[in-house]
């Protein structure tokens, strides 16, 4: 009776929970604009499954998520609510499984606590309603590390058919998830006697699976063009290193704000110091899991200042839940009230931050393309013309914009041609679409987001030789500006 | 009791030690030749602390490289033994159980004798001490003429007794039955000069200072004495010991020259040759300092007494040790000269709050970068090397003597003469905050230097990271300054709710009183139970 009591108990926590971040997604996050990843979502998954397939090889990223929202939007429509409610899916069901991780690594407290911080979480908020493939993945790494878990405290066939099964699924989900299996493999090597004797042989099974269809993958992208859609990511400085595990635990903070957080980083030393003699934080778990949150960040660091910029918090997510659960137990091995006022003073600091990043309308990773379009489709006239530059921007501009001024990018990109790329910037092309429009148009809206390197020469450009009738910034790194051309 | 066997369990990752070899390098390579230099007399300073710190880190890493080790071991080899409890002063009944387990320790041919130097030492109860060696049975030799203190005392009682091998005991620890045949069998090996047991404190548990003390010793008796043993560098501790009479001989007897004499004269001893081994096994039970004030003298003693053989003797230019050997006693000596390190690193935010020095113009950021995956590899290696038993009140404590480190460096540099103090075993009551004057200083400063800092240059990174570091710094103080302070409630309470954050779930203080009273020694000695030290602890730890 008492252990049923107690399941209850679990499950009813875990439902307002679900219910909690269900709650936050549909009142506050999926009420944003969509976003320029959104809107290439739907671009991409927009068509037949073949399309899919060949648009999605193109780019940097993995099919299944892509295939996933295409039937879904077979079903329930393009509509931005429609499409965010699938990866809200994903992130509601993450919320039970990192309870069961928590508990399978520590302790049904520790396990409470990290559900109630994945739940509030401003980070996993944000992409719980993102129509991206980041919540999928972040299920799939949850899973991962419990299955992984199992693997050496309680093996089963069912369990390593499992693990084979979400591998597969999560390399397919995005390329990242590769660093979990990697951690993985190193754990193994580490601590390979804590593992069943058969388990190499598991290992190698499932390694070749997956190598297998990875590398057709990478077959088929070679053939269809890959790559050629890759966004330009800038190379990662110590900051933004710093900058993952903020976001992770605060969301999306103006740089005041996350500078004044990261300042404070004596502090973690401090706090290093004072878990020394616990021993309870010597088992396994706390190894792998210490190598799961940190190893991926340090190695895409090091690939991306040595090689090729990967760095993206939102790819790191593969870092988070064996964090999330680390930090948690870390909190938790202190004694009495320090304890319980270290988890409140956690969980307090992340219900602020969510609360900061939901109304403050400067947070960073805003996009507000839904007003910047109705502004324009209100404002702009036929013998208008409206331009966007960063010329990828067009896909969530036009997913908003029933304007009458045409739409067109610069530099000028033709989509649907094959193998299409935007034309190179230089002044010289400028001077020419400028020459261009004055000839055609009275007045021209430019829109500048996502700069490539060159909206700030756009805007001397224009400002040197137009006459600014208006300008506004909508989100962050998202200003329109509006420039008459010549007089009618 | 704290844990007898926790201590000794570890057993590191190379894998660990390894990767901790290549941060602190990285680190030190990073500060030093990647950055422009800030002040540059701050800079060069900086960097003489962090060679210092590479220094410290090497040598743990090279001593702990490696924790096992097999000697030569003959159960059946049972030579005579004279076994000397060394007394000056210590009330009667605590020198009687340790004679009395002296006594009926299981080996066939030994012989006890009480060291008394009451009599030079000028105390009331010398002639006590020897009615209860003639009512128990053991011997008692009463030195009369003064001169060398402990060292004096054993080397005037090797005179006198013949036995090839001699156990030393202070007044206070009590040895364990077995603790002759678990020694004796390694001087099959007739190369082999002392053994080394721990030194055990029975009385962790009762309060802050006492267990701040085993856990300082916890890292000394566990990895670093562990890992001596490879490198045939076994610290001599002047307490639960076994001496060779003819190593000990050749060394001169016991160095009566040093308030460090253990530690001398072990030195000496491996400089002609001779084999040393530390038993990584508990087989004798002593007392911790139990006031701030005896602990406060007993780092003094051991730092002056570590430095006196660095300047006085001449450690590096000495012959006869072994380059592993000369490492090792470097690294032990060295210690002690991490308190102008430390003070060094808590000023540094102090001079930029005032005066806007700094030593390197680094982004906060790119430093922590590489500081933090280096600390917190440190961090996992003292976990890892001490079995999770290195606390952070071991570190608080070690942190904070600094004002004690410099102090015997200047009587060491200046060559004052001090004199060999007894560690008090009886809980002094009283206000020792003088002692942690600097510190409490520091955070006056601290509290005054913020609001500067911001005045000048507004709530910038630089502000906001060096007053964290500053937090880092009080933070670690404060188990120090609450140990010096009386005993109130509200320390009571200060205390307890400090603990609840910073001490290990299984090993916490069970009390937070600080003075045990005397009837209640009494009582506990009586029992046989335990045994509590009043004098004569002269030990030497050479830790880190």
């Amino acid at each position: 009776m008492a252990t049923r009591t107690i399941a209850l108990k679990k499950q009813s926590y875990i439902l307002v929970l679900v219910a909690l971040a269900a709650a936050l997604s549909l009142f506050i996050w999926m009420r944003q604009s969509i976003t320029l990843d959104e809107a290439q979502s739907v671009w991409q998954t927009s068509r037949s499954l073949s399309g899919v397939m060949t648009v999605v090889a193109k780019d940097v990223h993995v099919p299944l998520y892509f295939v996933g929202l295409h039937y879904w939007e077979i079903l329930f429509g393009t509509d931005s609510f429609a499409i965010r409610v699938f990866s809200l899916i994903f992130f509601l069901l993450a919320i039970p499984a990192i309870f069961a991780l928590a508990k399978e690594a520590y302790s049904v407290r520790v396990a409470y606590v990290t559900a109630l911080i994945t739940a509030i979480s401003p980070f996993l908020n944000w992409y719980g309603s993102d129509a991206r493939m980041y919540s999928l993945m972040f299920l799939f790494t949850i899973l991962s590390h419990l299955l992984f878990i199992r693997l050496w405290k309680r093996p089963s066939r069912t369990t390593w058919f499992l693990y084979g099964a979400v591998a597969m699924l999560g390399v397919f989900t995005h390329l990242f998830f590769l660093f979990v299996l990697f951690v993985q493999g190193l754990f193994f090597a580490i601590k390979r006697d804590i593992f069943p004797r058969e388990s190499m042989r598991h290992f190698v099974r499932i390694a070749i699976i997956a190598g297998a269809a990875c590398l057709a993958w990478f077959v088929y992208r070679y053939f269809a063009g890959a790559g050629l859609t890759n966004p330009v990511l800038a190379r990662p400085s110590s900051v933004d290193f710093f900058n993952v595990f903020s976001n992770f635990f605060l969301g999306f903070q103006t740089d005041q704000v996350n500078t004044f957080y990261l300042s404070l980083w004596p502090l973690l030393v401090f706090a290093g110091f004072t878990f020394l003699a616990r021993k309870e934080v010597r088992g396994p778990e706390t190894a792998y899991l210490a190598l799961a949150s940190f190893v991926p960040v340090g190695l895409a660091f090091i690939v991306s200042a040595t090689l090729q910029p990967i760095f993206l918090s939102r790819y790191l997510i593969v870092s988070l839940p064996s964090l999330y659960v680390l930090v948690v137990f870390f909190l938790a091995s202190y004694r009495g009230f320090a304890s319980d006022f270290a988890l409140s003073a956690l969980v307090a600091v992340m219900l602020a931050m969510l609360v900061v990043q939901a109304v403050q309308p400067s947070s960073p990773v805003k996009e507000d393309f839904k007003d910047a379009a109705s502004y324009v489709s209100a404002n702009a006239t036929p013998s208008d013309l409206f331009v966007v530059s960063a010329p990828f921007i067009t896909y969530p501009v036009e997913y908003y914009y029933d304007g009458a001024a045409r739409l067109t990018t610069f530099p000028l990109w033709d989509r649907f041609a094959k193998d299409a790329v935007p034309q190179t910037f230089s002044p010289l092309t400028l001077a020419n679409a400028a020459g261009d429009w004055t000839k055609v148009y009275s007045r021209v809206f430019i829109l500048l987001g996502y700069d490539q390197g060159y909206n700030e020469n756009i805007r001397l450009f224009m400002d040197k030789h137009y006459q600014r009738l208006d300008m506004k910034t909508f989100s962050p790194g998202l200003t329109l500006y509006v420039y008459k051309l010549r007089y009618p | 009791m704290p844990s007898k066997t926790e201590f000794l369990g570890s057993a590191p990752s190379k894998l660990l030690l390894a990767a901790n070899v290549i941060m602190a390098v990285v680190y030190f390579v990073v500060l030093a030749f990647f950055f422009p230099h800030g002040n540059e007399i701050l800079f060069w300073v900086l960097i003489a602390g962090e060679v210092f710190h590479m220094w410290q880190a090497l040598t743990y890493i090279y001593t702990a490289w490696e924790l096992r080790h097999e000697a030569k071991f003959d159960p059946s080899f049972a030579p005579a033994v004279d076994v000397f409890i060394t007394v000056a002063g210590e009330p009667v009944d605590i020198v009687e159980a340790t004679a009395l387990a002296a006594r009926d320790m299981e080996y066939p041919n030994h012989r006890v004798y009480i060291l008394n130097d009451g009599y030079v030492a000028k105390k009331e109860n010398w002639q006590e001490i020897e009615m209860m060696a003639k009512k128990i049975g053991v011997g008692c030799i009463t030195r009369k003429t003064p001169g060398g203190a402990k060292a004096g005392n054993i080397n005037n009682a090797i005179r006198e007794t013949k036995s090839p091998y001699v156990a030393v005991f202070d007044a206070d620890h009590v040895p364990h039955k077995d603790f002759l045949l678990k020694t004796m069998g390694y001087f099959v090996d007739p190369n082999m000069g002392f053994v080394q047991a721990p030194q055990y404190y029975k009385n962790a548990h009762v309060n802050a200072v006492t267990v701040s003390s085993w856990e300082q010793q916890e890292l000394f008796f566990g990895p670093i004495c562990r890992g001596k043993n490879r490198l045939n560098s076994a610290t001599m501790c002047g307490t639960n010991m076994v001496i060779s009479r003819k190593a000990l001989d050749e060394a001169g007897g016991m160095c009566d020259q040093s308030i460090a004499e253990d530690f001398a004269t072990g030195l000496f001893i491996h400089e002609r040759g001779w084999k040393s081994l530390y038993v990584p096994e508990v087989l004798a039970e002593g007392l911790a300092p139990e006031d701030f004030l005896s602990y406060t003298k007993q780092q003094f003693r051991w730092a002056r007494g570590a430095l006196d053989v660095l300047f006085r003797y001449g450690l590096i230019f000495r012959r006869g040790l072994t380059m592993k050997q000369r490492i090792q006693y470097l690294s032990s000596v060295s210690y002690f000269l991490s308190g102008v390190v430390v003070a060094m690193n808590v000023c540094l935010p102090l001079l930029f709050f005032y005066f806007g020095l700094i030593p390197v113009k680094i982004n906060t950021m790119l430093l922590a970068l590489i500081f933090i995956p280096y600390i917190y590899l440190t961090i996992a290696m003292l976990s890892s090397t001490s079995n999770a038993r290195f606390s952070f009140r071991a570190i608080s404590f070690s942190m904070c003597s600094f004002g004690i480190h410099i102090r015997a460096l200047w009587s060491a540099i200046t060559g004052q003469k001090v004199g060999f103090s007894i560690t008090s075993k009886r809980g002094l009551e009283g206000n020792f905050l003088r002692l942690a004057t600097p510190h409490i200083v520091y955070i006056i400063l601290v509290v005054i230097g913020i609001p500067v800092a911001i005045l000048r240059e507004g709530l910038s990174a630089s502000v906001v990271n060096n007053a964290a570091w500053c937090v880092f710094n009080i933070g670690m103080f404060v188990p120090y300054i609450m140990a010096a302070a009386p005993e109130t409630a509200m320390k009571r309470r200060f205390t307890r709710a400090y603990e609840t954050i910073f001490a290990p779930r299984k090993a916490s203080v069970a009390s937070v009183k600080v003075v045990v009273s005397g009837e209640e020694i009494a009582d506990i000695a009586r029992s046989g139970a335990r045994n509590f030290q009043a004098a004569g602890n002269s030990k030497w730890q050479g830790r880190r």
